[in-house]
């Protein structure tokens, strides 16, 4: 899904595997920093996301 | 100084920021954030330039330092290594960066005979100094990391040490050669006569690099999208800065003068700027140079009226008329 999701903004197959990994490993590494749940960073994430997109 | 070698210089001081910012996406990452234009390759580098938010203002600045791989370092004298890593990790959401601070034991910037003299002891090779090319970037991690830096008017090298041995080894091996050390105030005076501000000192987070004469040296045109970049280029190519950095220059003021900066600057009720920073002259004792950030459309009046500790004006130019004419 989040692999989809960098898709429609533009990634290629390779990039788009890449970010969503990424994505997910920058969202553990929040969660221990800022001792949230790894959703709530997750989201926190995506919500920039598509910020950045508007 | 009696006994001094006015040929060897060097200027002792504490970086605030050692960051190591490495992992795959490092360099997209940082040409993403940073003003300045980074070169692409295996070519090492460095650079300075500023770290700005969205709206074009001035953070921070830094040096980025490029030695091999994916590893890059970003040096700043003037703020806190914490500050830049939180503005960086702002804006880490899907790239694969690293970032840690390191802690530098303290950096000596020194010209090239100085650097020659610091190679030999602490035993670099000597070509890695020589290059005035400016593109010479040598990491040990038993030593530190050495690069290129024209802060002191000519060719020179910053030496930031990782321990306190290799630190005071090279304190010693400058000494024993009869250094000229300079002194934060010559830094100051030198980095004027450079046409460069203070970061954030002079130019800071409610400041446009625009206003500090910071574009296009610091802040690229060309490079495509940064942070802040859109605000720098609307300004450099349709607008004026309504605000501009200035350099008053008094000639009969006493160190006995009590003046807190940053300092109001307002005549008749009306706000014409800030005085931020002051340095005295090298020679004469009585001479200081203010930096100031005013308003534009009023300058006439800061240079009739303006009094500072009841002593006027000599004379008021931007940073970069200043820079010209400083000897």
């Amino acid at each position: 899904m989040l692999q989809d999701l960098f898709k429609q903004i533009g990634a290629d197959e390779l990039q788009s595997q890449r970010m969503a990994s990424q994505l997910l490993k920058r969202a553990n590494q929040l969660a221990e920093e800022e001792s949230i749940s790894e959703a709530e960073a997750l989201e926190n994430l995506l919500k920039k996301i598509i910020e950045g997109q508007k | 100084m009696k006994g001094e070698n006015q040929l060897l210089k060097a200027y002792s001081h504490k970086m605030r920021s050692c960051l190591h910012v490495s992992g795959e996406d490092a360099y997209s990452f940082l040409q993403s954030q940073f003003s300045n234009d980074l070169p692409k390759g295996e070519i090492p580098f460095e650079r300075y330039g500023l770290w700005l938010n969205v709206k074009g203002r001035v953070l921070a600045d830094s040096v980025i330092v490029h030695s091999k791989d994916e590893d890059y370092y970003i040096f700043s004298e003037n703020t806190d290594a914490s500050l830049i890593k939180e503005i960086l990790e702002n804006h880490i959401i899907a790239d694969d960066v690293e970032i840690e601070s390191i802690e530098l034991s303290g950096s000596i910037l020194v010209n090239t005979l100085g650097a020659n003299v610091l190679c030999h002891k602490l035993g670099i090779p000597a070509r890695e100094a020589k290059s005035e090319t400016s593109n010479a970037v040598y990491q040990d991690l038993s030593v530190g990391l050495v690069f290129p830096s024209k802060r002191l008017g000519e060719n020179g090298f910053v030496f930031c040490f990782l321990d306190n041995a290799s630190h005071d080894l090279a304190k010693e091996a400058l000494e024993e050669a009869s250094v000229h050390w300079i002194g934060a105030n010559e830094m100051h005076l030198k980095r004027l006569a450079l046409g460069t501000p203070l970061v954030p000192n002079e130019i800071g987070p409610n400041d446009l690099a625009g206003e500090g004469n910071l574009v296009p040296s610091a802040a690229s045109l060309s490079k495509g999208c940064y942070l802040g970049q859109e605000v720098v280029a609307r300004l450099y190519h349709v607008g004026k800065p309504q605000r501009q950095l200035f350099v008053m220059t008094f000639s009969a003021l006493s160190e006995s003068d009590s003046i807190e900066l940053p300092m109001s600057i307002s005549i008749e009720g009306r706000s014409l700027g800030e005085l931020r920073t002051l340095y005295q002259d090298a020679n004469d004792s009585n001479k200081w140079y203010g930096v100031a950030l005013l308003k534009v459309r009023y300058l006439d009046l800061v240079q009739s009226e303006f009094r500072l500790a009841s002593h006027p004006l000599d004379s008021l130019s931007t940073l970069s008329e200043f820079s010209q004419n400083f000897e």
